[in-house]
């Protein structure tokens, strides 16, 4: 039996009562599963990915960016959970971090907004793409390039060495995480928190992908409570992120997020079961080409002469 | 007091002496109606089409017109300030310049009739009335350089996401002086009041002008959704936060391995 592409895509067809357009159901519903499925296999939010996707396929970016903190959230609770049952997660750190988190994510809001009023709301969020997917991808692409060819030669892939100390560990206000076993200042920690707070704020990113680096490399927390701690820190900042975004800016579009959560829900178990079937530096390394990938497609956007050389944007509605 | 009472007489009655002056030479009426007066924008709406019927009245004293009438109908959507910006190339970057405004323009504009703008009118007439993109009433904030390229923008911007046309076959006339049109409303328009204007030419000339209107509104989910985001946005933000962690929680539990 045929049918009609045609006849079928009125049943397709959502209006997204925020955004105030049609779109397509299902896509979204694929979009969201298919991020699902790489942040499942490679461990991380993915938000990354699915806000400039969003953005390419023609949702306004203010909307994009509120809406994607929503579905962090629920990504964001269903791996933390996980971590719960394992007890992987350093309550106290988190805490610390969730505090900064606030902080960030509220002057994040603040700054989106004027932003915003300004008609540069666009361009930051492109310009932060660049710096962040290109530094964190380069780095990724190095380290992982470095530990396959070092496995190439036979060479055991070097740990990274335990009780090393930098600047860090020399700041004041010093407490103890008992699970993390950790003494460190909580300025670093505070701040750590912060940046990920702001560029939730502004990016629509959990910010998974520079809070696990930082505190593996910086604060120097065991690898094994990393990414649960990670997790809960991002679920509230997201949280918070979406509140503040809905009374400030009111551009999280509920049923958008919906749509993505689902799809990001169930793609990301299977993506999670085919991430076992391959080794940390390849997933690392695949991770590092997609981060680049996306971050040379936003940098195009920026670079490569547009289509029409005006932009129009609605300041305000006269609902008369 | 009297003097006061005079003049609102005066007032009062202008209109009508002014139409007995210009009574047997424009004589004709239009009468129109559109199918809805509501526009409902639920989860399913995709855009629409409304009807608008109308007729040409004329009494006894009106003169023939040998050329039979045109009409032309516009379709205004609710006003917002819209902003034009210019990317300029700095540092190899595409960067948005300042910004000329203009305030209160039409959401939607849409000017339908039974044959080509230029073919029923002359620009003067038109440019009077502000009929037609070319001379609608959208005007710019302030004293910008060059206001005319960022107006010309505007519209181009408008017509590329479909919300400003012309279409000059939308108005059927059925006989001489019976006409329907169709109004093409996209999915992407706004909510608010639309105010549609009925011009009725006749050799070039402007005979005569109704207005009516409808409305776009959300309804159903979207029309909760909306108003809730709007008015009580900590409330919305707080249910957004609660679907996202049940959300979340039934994921794991749904796929819980080991």
């Amino acid at each position: 039996m045929r049918v009609d592409a045609r006849a079928l895509e009125p049943i397709m067809q959502i209006y997204l009562p925020i955004a105030e357009l049609a779109v397509n159901m299902f896509m979204l519903l694929g979009m969201g599963a298919a991020v699902g499925f790489l942040s499942g296999m490679f461990g991380v939010g993915g938000g990354f990915l699915l806000t400039p996707l969003l953005i390419f396929s023609g949702i306004p970016p203010a909307v994009a960016v509120a809406t994607q903190s929503g579905q962090i959230v629920a990504s964001s609770v269903s791996g933390a959970l996980a971590h719960w049952r394992r007890r992987s997660i350093d309550f106290t750190l988190g805490l610390y971090l969730v505090a900064g988190g606030l902080v960030g994510s509220a002057c994040g809001v603040v700054l989106f907004r004027i932003l915003r009023s300004f008609g540069q709301l666009d361009l930051i969020i492109s310009v932060l793409y660049v710096v962040f997917l290109g530094g964190i991808g380069g780095l990724m692409l190095i380290e992982s390039g470095r530990a396959i060819f070092r496995r190439r030669q036979g060479r055991p892939v070097s740990a990274r060495r335990p009780g090393q100390h930098t600047w860090i560990h020399k700041l004041p206000i010093k407490v103890r995480f008992k699970q993390s076993k950790l003494y460190i200042s909580v300025i670093p920690v505070i701040a750590l928190g912060a940046l990920i707070g702001l560029l939730v704020a502004i990016m629509g990113v959990g910010g998974g992908f520079i809070m696990v680096p930082a505190m593996i490399y910086l604060l120097r927390v065991p690898t094994n409570v990393v990414i649960g701690t990670s997790l809960f820190q991002i679920i509230f900042v997201t949280a918070a992120t979406t509140i503040l975004q809905s009374i400030s800016t009111q551009t999280v579009d509920a049923l958008l997020a919906l749509l993505l959560m689902v799809g990001g829900v169930m793609g990301a178990q299977f993506g999670a079961q085919a991430g076992h079937k391959l080794r940390g530096e390849q997933l690392r390394l695949m991770l590092a080409i997609l981060v680049l990938a996306v971050g040379g497609r936003v940098f195009w956007g920026l670079v490569a002469e547009p289509e029409t050389l005006f932009v129009l944007t609605t300041a305000a509605v006269h609902l008369e | 007091m009297r003097r006061l009472a005079a003049i609102l007489i005066v007032l009062t009655a202008l209109p009508a002496v002014l139409v007995g002056i210009a009574g047997p030479a424009r004589a004709e009426t239009v009468v129109a109606a559109v199918s809805d007066k509501i526009v409902e924008i639920r989860s399913n709406f995709v855009g629409t089409e409304l009807t608008l019927f109308g007729s040409i009245e004329r009494d006894g004293a009106t003169v023939g017109r040998a050329h039979g009438y045109d009409v032309v109908i516009e379709i205004l959507g609710p006003g917002e300030d819209l902003v034009v910006r210019r990317k300029n190339r700095v540092m190899g970057i595409w960067v948005n310049g300042a910004g000329v405004t203009f305030p209160s323009a039409p959401s939607y504009y849409a000017v339908l009739s039974d044959r080509p703008l230029e073919d029923i009118s002359g620009p003067a007439v038109l440019r009077r009335k502000g009929i037609g993109e070319r001379f609608v009433d959208i005007r710019v904030a302030g004293e910008p350089a060059d206001p005319e390229t960022y107006r010309t923008a505007l519209l181009d911007v408008k017509e590329s996401e479909g919300l400003y046309f012309a279409d000059p076959d939308a108005v059927e006339m059925l006989t001489e002086r019976l006409f329907i049109a169709h109004i093409k409303l996209p999915a992407n328009i706004r909510t608010g009041g639309y105010r549609v204007r009925v011009h009725v030419f006749a050799g070039g000339a402007l005979l005569t002008t109704t207005r009516l209107g409808f409305w776009a509104v959300k309804s159903g989910f979207e029309e909760a959704v909306y108003d809730l985001a709007h008015q009580r946005p900590l409330v919305y933000g707080l249910a957004t936060v609660i679907m996202a962690f049940s959300v979340g929680w039934l994921g794991s539990i749904l796929f819980q391995r080991n």
